[in-house]
């Protein structure tokens, strides 16, 4: 969620294809250079044991009682006693095999204990894509149409202030307003079953959404403008098609692709904001379980989640290349360098 | 984010010493609602929902407010904290290491399974394997052997005498197991809920999210009147507040004292209230300067606002420590109101002067102050709190004191190692009740090293002296004097610095009566004691 | 954090006139610096003496914005506070586009192994979930308000390079680069006498969007309790603390998350008029 300009949608992440005209090469490419990445965070992510002030055995202990059995076992399972880069190795292959260790509270695996947590943040995040993706797109056209009014400049302020006003404040604002004085919401927890839950994660939903709405907002409406501005425009509108054909057949259609690239803002503007809100709104999501395992020193699920999270982004961004080289051609000839 | 995660991490450092009190104290019960006074439902608030339900592998105050209405030890503690029966209805001390429990017929598990003498035995053999890894071991640091010694009988013996033994099965690690549960790895996650013998089931359990209990039929003891109690998770304190408000919670545990006022104005709720036993100090490392220093550590404890701290933070509902005990945790050995007239006798008195604070510095080796940095748990609700009045005041009289936020973790093994102490913050809950606990933790030689909760590594051979004396004699009055004078030693050379002593409290729906809410409600099935419709 | 608007119709430079909004939004950030430089004189009650007989208030005439937990004047909290709400931010904005132009113009000028390195790295570090990162480290770590500001200008340092390289792609194909060039001028001084100049402004306006964002950044990190030390007057972590008393006295919350607020969106606002204006 960094003020990175994907322009003109040039580059999510530079993907170099301009030596290669191949669809197929240039998502082999881009695959090749995800895996180095995964790996490097996968790194970042065992380090924290040893970056964590204190011996790793008490970080990977927790207040568990320290008899020397346990610490031998701990020992053991982390190869403590050999070198670094041995020790990454093991640790990698046990997550590699679906193995995130034991948290430290509890002896759960963290493994379970995220499967319990995702449905929560899966959800949310979906419905606040589902926001942010259809307000955003229709704001940043509607201003995008109305450019210049006062309705133009009322929604660009809305995106600035959702942007400049951090989640957890727009949270509290929305629980105090809709769930106390009005009473339309109900003020915590994630509910029970699939419309239940809907309706209890409406206000956090929003509240997330409204932080990262801006990106959509602002791209759609600047792409749109560049659209209407282009002669295909004036040329259909000389030619007497209705303006909401021209709309919706063609301005938005091409509007849309610099919105795809945007698509990794978004995400980790959401999976950040996730945590905010999360923690606000008191759900029992996995950007609670990351805050709460901070709070606690819970090193192993720290890891997990911290995981979780960044390979997630680093997929979506993939993701997003190749659709974006997918839908549109001009990539493909190799616009991609600057 | 919850005291009771302080208080259940803290007791890691058992202390053995021992001791020879007489067990059997009066046992009293509110008595609960009739019952034809029957409660459809009812859900409660939690700070945190774990993530098992398994006590040994998660020992925090909130498992017990749920585990504590499915499970039962052997013993449990009265509404006077006093210990009494429970699944076993007499026990007796045959020798001072030897204790046998009776247990009560007839008594079944929650899936119609009959309670035998081998599910004990088992249980306490959990605790006490290294290979189990649970967190309530040190509890049983003292035990050399458990047997069922007949069908309804179960023997402990002790590798010497311990008075701290008398009460763990009373609490929460006492809760009994079914054998057969024991040995599945997957005990206390959804898939296998722990069974008891107490008054409800566990039908339901989310974990971090919520638990639903549903009231027994076929329980030993009196019906409860609750058909369903139902613990949600909201951490957060607003959150809380405001589900209590729209009335979609019926009562929470564990409210932050500090924010008891908003709690009380919110009109259809009542706020229940008892001391805590708890109490919050500043240890100051003797061996080492600037703290071995009489005159330093005099300057600090006059630096303490404790009637300020206990009127903002505590908005009155606790007492400013005037030494390491609360009064009520004399029970049984002097009555609270000749506590409070001794404590008031101890000479100096450290009430808040800034002025006398610097004059002794001033006479102290360090008369321009020095730097000092105080590690906090962000997990208390006021550690962190305390030290930012603690510091601002130490800076008036030129000790520049600085508050290092961490983990629980990170806190409490940095205090537990005794590594370069300096002046650290602690907070201290009992899990039973007895006057020489917190002495020997605090004042103790024996525990001025790593693994031991003497964080001043304070040492004076009187005070050991003394000490052995009120944990080995069984005479109350000699017990008393012992005490008296350890007290007089500590507040002389300012062994620990006291804070406050706070209370407990809990909401609950103006709608309802809670009448046995106590030090222990994690510990007692608090839905059986005196709650109902009022 | 923004994304500047593209694809604005393209003004020849007129006289420069400056909207009323950004007039205001200037004048907000004018009086908050004031507050951050004045602090102490400004405020009308020490920012750090605490009562604790009279505990959290709401507003009363005394203290216009009542008290926090501790008695505090929250009002004067809120003056001193602009302290860390500027300085941190600053920090990290000028850190990370000072690493950042450094890396962009080495990159996007010399071009090959070097870029390459370069933007492998930026490649690296910008599919990081920027606030989870500064999150995790500063919370495993420790460390306070410093290493808070430490991890964002790290964070920051990529996207940023990304933005400077770019820009200086975009000059490097210009005619009077390649004058330069043929006039046998050296390319640092190409890079710093010639190049840098032209891209100032598009930089310029990123650090005020950059700044934007760090201060929500840094607030976010003490509302979750990391940073800043316990006591300093910190508009985030006065949300943390006062988020308890929001039923004794809700000004001590909604001051604070509104200065963040209405400083955050003055500089988003200028920022991109900044861009628009002279970026393009």
């Amino acid at each position: 969620m960094h003020g990175a300009t994907p322009s003109t949608g040039s580059t999510a992440i530079s993907g170099r294809s301009g030596d290669g005209p191949s669809l197929v090469i240039f998502v082999t490419r881009r695959v090749a250079i995800t895996i180095p990445l995964l790996l490097l965070i996968s790194f970042g992510v065992f380090a924290l044991v040893h970056i964590a002030p204190g011996d790793p055995v008490r970080s990977l202990l927790g207040a568990r009682a320290s008899d020397p059995a346990t610490l031998a076992a701990i020992r053991a399972r982390y190869h403590l006693e050999d070198p670094f880069l041995v020790q990454y190795g093991y640790w990698l292959w046990q997550v590699i095999r679906g193995d995130l260790g034991v948290s430290i509270q509890g002896n759960r695996a963290v493994t379970s204990i995220i499967a319990d947590r995702l449905g929560v943040t899966i959800f949310l995040s979906l419905m606040s894509t589902t926001l942010v993706l259809g307000l955003g797109i229709l704001l940043g056209a509607v201003a995008a149409f109305r450019r210049g009014t006062r309705l133009d400049r009322a929604i660009v302020m809305f995106g600035v202030f959702g942007i400049s006003s951090p989640a957890f404040v727009t949270g509290i604002f929305l629980l105090y307003l809709f769930g106390v004085l009005l009473h339309w919401f109900p003020i915590f927890g994630p509910g029970r079953g699939f419309l239940d839950r809907a309706w209890h994660l409406t206000l956090p939903a929003f509240a997330l959404a409204i932080s990262v709405m801006a990106i959509v907002v602002k791209i759609t409406r600047a792409a749109m403008i560049e659209e209407l501005d282009r002669d295909y425009v004036t040329f259909a509108r000389a030619r007497g098609l209705s303006s909401r054909r021209i709309l919706f057949a063609y301005v938005l259609r091409n509007s849309l692709i610099p919105v795809v690239t945007a698509a990794g803002l978004v995400v980790v503007g959401i999976v950040a904001g996730a945590i905010y809100v999360e923690v606000t709104f008191s759900l029992p999501g996995l950007g609670a379980l990351t805050v709460d395992a901070i709070q606690k020193r819970d090193i192993p699920t720290i890891q997990g989640t911290t995981l979780l999270f960044s390979a997630f982004v680093l997929l979506v961004n993939l993701a997003v290349d190749v659709i974006y080289t997918v839908i549109d051609p001009r990539i493909r000839f190799g616009r991609v360098e600057s | 984010m919850a005291i009771g995660l302080t208080r259940r991490r803290i007791l890691v450092a058992g202390v053995t010493h021992a001791a020879l009190v007489s067990i059997a104290g009066t046992f009293a019960i509110a008595p609960s609602a009739k019952a034809d006074e029957q409660i459809e439902s009812v859900t409660c608030a939690l700070p945190s929902v774990p993530d098992t339900l398994f006590i040994p592998d998660a020992w925090m105050t909130y498992t017990g407010a749920i585990m504590s209405l499915v499970q039962e030890g052997p013993l449990s503690f009265g509404d006077d904290l006093a210990l009494g029966p429970a699944l076993a209805d007499r026990w007796e001390e045959i020798n001072p290491t030897t204790i046998k429990y009776h247990l009560r017929g007839g008594i079944k598990f929650g899936d119609g399974s009959p309670l035998t003498a081998d599910d004990i035995v088992a249980t306490f053999k959990y605790h006490m394997s290294p290979d189990s890894g649970s967190q309530l071991a040190s509890f049983y640091n003292s035990v050399a052997t458990v047997e069922a010694t007949a069908p309804d009988e179960v023997t402990v013996k002790l590798k010497a005498p311990n008075v701290q033994f008398a009460f763990t099965p009373a609490h929460m690690a006492g809760f009994v197991f079914k054998k057969e549960q024991l040995a599945d790895k997957k005990i206390g996650t959804p898939e296998v809920l722990p069974l008891g013998t107490g008054a409800y089931k566990l039908v339901e359990f989310v974990p971090a999210d919520h638990v639903l209990l549903e009231a027994r039929d076929d329980y030993w003891g009196a019906k409860p009147v609750v058909k369903r109690i139902s613990f949600q998770a909201i951490p957060d304190r607003p959150a809380r507040l405001l589900a209590m408000q729209q009335g979609e919670i019926d009562c929470t545990f564990d409210l932050a004292i500090s924010d008891i006022d908003q709690w009380k104005a919110l009109g259809n709720v009542d706020v229940v209230a008892a001391p805590s036993l708890g109490v919050y100090l500043l240890t100051l490392d003797h061996s080492a300067p600037p703290f071995d220093d009489i005159h330093v550590r005099r300057a600090v404890a006059y630096s303490v606002d404790r009637k300020g701290l206990v009127n903002a933070l505590l908005k009155g509902n606790g007492e400013a420590a005037t030494a390491l005990n609360p009064p009520e945790i004399w029970s049984g050995v002097l009555p609270s109101d000749e506590v409070r007239a001794f404590y008031d006798t101890l000479l100096p008195n450290y009430a808040f002067d800034l002025k006398k604070a610097k004059a002794e510095l001033a006479q102290s080796r360090h008369p321009d102050g020095f730097d000092v940095t105080i590690p906090a748990s962000t997990a208390d609700p006021y550690m962190v709190n305390i030290l930012q009045s603690v510091t601002e005041n130490l800076k008036q009289i030129g000790i520049r004191a600085h508050i290092q936020q961490t983990d629980n973790n990170t806190w409490f093994t940095n205090y537990i190692n005794h590594d370069r102490l300096g002046m650290q913050i602690m907070a201290y809950y009992p899990d039973f009740a007895d006057a020489a606990n917190y002495p020997s933790l605090f004042f103790s030689s024996a525990n001025a090293e790593k693994n031991g909760m003497n964080g001043s590594n304070f040492k004076n051979p009187e005070v050991d002296a003394k000490l052995k004396i009120a944990n080995e004699n069984a005479d109350p009055k000699a017990r008393a004097e012992a005490l008296k004078k350890v007290f007089q030693i500590a507040n002389e050379e300012v062994a620990v610095v006291p804070i406050f002593w706070p209370a407990t409290a809990m909401a609950i729906n103006k709608k309802y009566k809670l009448t046995g809410y106590t030090a222990f409600w994690y510990s007692i099935p608090w839905a059986m004691r005196g709650f109902g419709l009022k | 954090m923004s994304v500047p608007a593209i694809g604005e119709t393209r003004r020849t430079r007129q006289p420069l006139r400056v909207p009323i909004v950004i007039l205001i939004a200037a004048l907000i950030i004018t009086g908050v610096a004031i507050c951050a430089v004045l602090g102490e004189r400004i405020a009308p009650d020490s920012p750090f003496l605490q009562r604790l007989a009279v505990g959290d208030t709401p507003p009363s005439s005394v203290h216009i914005a009542g008290t926090d937990l501790f008695g505090r004047d929250v009002l004067s909290r809120v003056i001193y506070g602009a302290r860390t709400a500027l300085v941190g931010p600053v920090v990290v904005a000028a850190g990370a586009f000072a690493i950042a132009t450094l890396l962009g113009l080495v990159s996007g000028y010399l071009g090959g192994l070097v870029d390459s390195a370069i933007m492998r790295w930026v490649d690296f570090m910008f599919a990081l979930p920027v606030p989870l990162v500064a999150i995790v480290v500063v919370g495993v770590v420790g460390g306070g308000y410093w290493t808070a500001v430490l991890v964002l200008v790290v964070l920051f340092t990529a996207p940023d390079t990304r933005i400077v390289r770019s820009a200086v792609l975009e000059q490097r194909p210009l005619p009077y680069i390649d004058a330069a060039r043929t006039l046998g001028i050296s390319k640092t001084r190409i890079l710093f006498v010639h190049i840098l100049p032209n891209i100032a402004p598009i930089i310029l306006a990123y650090v005020v969007l950059d700044f934007a964002f760090a201060l929500v950044n840094l607030a976010g990190l003490s509302f979750l309790g990391l940073g800043i030390e316990p006591g300093t007057p910190d508009w985030g972590r006065m949300l943390f603390e006062n988020r308890n008393i929001l039923f004794s006295n809700p000004v001590a919350l909604l001051l604070p998350a509104g200065m963040i607020i209405l400083t955050a969106v003055s500089m988003n606002l200028i920022g991109d008029w900044l861009f628009e204006r002279f970026a393009k």
